[in-house]
């Protein structure tokens, strides 16, 4: 047996024991992952989006599968920041891993809120803005489609927040860069990308949509060629740490992600299809590099030539 | 307890319709199982398609020896598409991702002093109360199964509930074996008999629940209902199968960890 590799990983003020963390939406508030794994074996984890208070999501049905992937409209449904603060973050902050939580808002004042109590939340590692939301000031357009309004969201939770900043895009725009350009003009730290692409599912039978929304979020391994399609653009425009997300299941999926230029990963649709999934993930990176003779991730992160 | 583990198939029988019987070894998943619990199984050995399915417990053992306790488990599944198409092709010796026991199924023991069980199958519905019955009358607890289907094609295992040394009632809505239309009519006739004396675990389509719930609800008599949804995950983490919940606060109850099965006054459906 060799030494144990080191897969740490700095991302700006964001340090990592290794680049495997859980995407938002994906792995509960941590603890119902219990029964499967050693939380402390990941990189970190991504708490399910917060708000200001607790919303009930969307009428069901709120999933429907698709080849290689699945679509969900499941509505932000959370237990609200301030009952996540109190019941759940304390038991979590055993665990030595990096602990993120995940934000949203419908305004400006709802993203600066939520962020205010969760920077007064002992044990968290660092914030994750989700930006794909509509924007209820602008005719519910979302944030993230909006490099203006994504500027001011990113600088506005700057303002109240010492944490480590990482501003989840939205790949639901013709262009990505000038929306990584703005959340790194207002102040993020980290970017991590991709949220899920609008898509949509009819039964021809009935002739309605499987989402009682209508539309919804496509994810899972239909998506990985976009949102690394993606990760390479955002190289191109900005030199923020990027954290690649989309479609991940194995460790040469993740090892895939980082060549293009993410120094770190999310699991997520992975996490329902096997629970073990992030673990999984690791060893594989593990296996990866030992097999190729690669010393260390920073050998292989961004290692494609521009 | 929960496992996450590989099973591998023993038998894969077509026993009706578009209906089979899949064996699998499991012995941890097979002695933590309870009635009215499921799997989430993964339909084929390649990685397509990404999710597994929900499916229930059907049927537990036959136990190698006392000693030893069950090993396998069965699984009733009924071809509704891509996932249970796959599934038809298992052949014994593959093996399958497999995440159980799941969820919180049928109380063991009925809540009041009601002298009988009433299970209400409608078609695949059935699948969850061979394993159900067995345990009923272990207990000492007499029960009654109302079978409903659409045609005598579609009724399977009615000699599982006769060896168990039942009577079922069977109804179809062509009427081409017992009584023609749905369940609910007996159902109904048993609940004006004996209403005091009876509660009422169902499983079958959200018509026949709605239908179940309501008969039950007007002659005031406990109900279990075991619902269904599109369950990505199956262990509570995806909110993807919600169900709203019946109390002031509103809300909703994820059918996978809250359930499946739920008192009928716990939900608005
Ligand atoms: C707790 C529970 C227990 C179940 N037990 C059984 C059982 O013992 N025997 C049996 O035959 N069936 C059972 N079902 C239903 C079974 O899971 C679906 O029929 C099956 O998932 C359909 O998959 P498919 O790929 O063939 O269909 P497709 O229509 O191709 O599936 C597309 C997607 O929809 C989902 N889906 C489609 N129909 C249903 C449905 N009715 N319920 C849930 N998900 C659905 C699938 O899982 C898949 O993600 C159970 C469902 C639940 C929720
Ligand atoms: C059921 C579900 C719920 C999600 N909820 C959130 C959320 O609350 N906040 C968020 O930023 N992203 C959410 N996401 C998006 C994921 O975090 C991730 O960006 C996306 O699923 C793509 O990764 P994947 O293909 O690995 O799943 C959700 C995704 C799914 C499938
Ligand atoms: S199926 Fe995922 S929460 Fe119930």
């Amino acid at each position: 047996m060799s030494a144990p590799m080191n897969l740490a990983v700095k991302l700006g003020p964001l340090h990592l024991k290794n680049p495997v963390l859980t995407a938002s939406g994906t792995f509960g508030y941590g603890e119902e992952f219990e029964p499967f794994l050693d939380l402390n074996r990941l990189g970190g984890f991504v708490v399910k989006g917060l708000s200001c208070r607790p919303r009930p999501g969307n009428r069901s049905p709120r999933t429907w599968e698709t080849p290689a992937g699945m679509l969900n409209s499941i509505g932000l449904e959370n237990c609200g920041i301030d009952r996540f603060l109190e019941e759940k973050l304390p038991r979590l902050r055993k665990y030595r891993t990096a602990i993120i939580a995940n934000l949203f808002g419908e305004t400006i004042e709802e993203y600066c809120e939520v962020a205010r109590k969760a920077d007064a939340g002992e044990g968290l590692a660092a914030l994750e803005l989700n930006i794909s939301c509509p924007n209820t000031a602008r005719g519910g357009i979302d944030f993230g489609c909006d490099p203006e309004a994504t500027r001011e969201v990113v600088r506005a939770v700057r303002d109240v927040t010492s944490l480590p900043l990482m501003v989840k895009l939205t790949p639901n725009v013709t262009d990505i860069r000038p929306l990584a350009e703005a959340a790194q003009q207002g102040g993020a730290d980290i970017l991590s990308l991709v949220n899920t692409f609008f898509g949509m599912a009819i039964d021809i039978r009935s002739r309605r949509p499987r989402l009682s929304t209508r539309h919804g979020g496509l994810s899972g391994p239909a998506i990985k060629p976009m949102a690394i399609y993606l990760v390479d653009r955002v190289r191109a425009a900005t030199d923020l740490p990027i954290v690649g997300i989309g479609g991940i299941r194995s460790g040469e999926d993740a090892v895939e992600f980082m060549i293009a230029g993410a120094s770190a990963v999310q699991v997520g649709t992975g996490n329902f299809v096997d629970p073990l999934c992030s673990v999984h993930v690791l060893e594989e990176i593990e296996t990866f590099l030992e097999k190729e003779g690669i010393q260390e991730l920073r050998g292989l992160i961004g290692s494609l030539p521009r | 307890m929960l496992f996450e583990t590989q099973v591998e198939v023993r038998a894969n029988k077509i026993l009706g319709a578009e209906i089979f019987l899949l064996t699998l070894h499991a012995p941890d998943i097979a002695r933590a199982a309870l009635p009215g619990q499921f799997v989430m199984l993964q339909a084929s050995p390649s990685p397509e398609p990404l999710l597994r399915r929900p499916m229930s417990f059907c049927q537990i053992g036959p136990s190698g020896s006392p000693a030893t306790g069950p090993e396998t488990f069965r699984i009733l599944y009924q071809v509704a598409g891509s996932g249970t198409r796959l599934m038809t092709r298992l052949v014994p010796g593959d093996t399958l991702s497999c995440l159980g026991p799941l969820g919180r199924g049928f109380p063991l023991l009925p809540g009041g002093h009601p002298r009988r069980v009433v299970l209400v199958a409608g078609g695949i519905g059935l699948a969850p109360f061979p394993f159900m019955a067995e345990r009923l009358r272990g207990s000492g607890i007499a029960w009654t199964l109302l079978y409903g289907a659409r045609s005598a094609g579609q009724i399977v295992g009615v000699d599982w509930f006769r060896q168990l040394g039942g009577d079922p009632v069977l109804v179809t809505e062509d009427g081409s074996v017992g009584e023609k239309g749905f369940v609910t009519a007996p159902l109904a006739r048993m609940v004006e008999e004996d209403r005091d004396g009876i509660e009422v675990y169902a499983c079958g389509p959200d018509p026949m629940l709605r239908a179940v719930a309501r008969v039950c609800r007007e002659g005031g008599v406990p109900c279990r209902l075991s619902l269904e949804a599109v369950m990505p995950c199956g262990f509570g983490v995806c909110l993807g199968c919600g169900v709203e919940a019946n109390r002031p606060e509103g809300g909703y109850l994820r059918i996978c960890t809250d359930g499946p099965v739920f008192a009928g006054e716990e939900i608005r459906f």
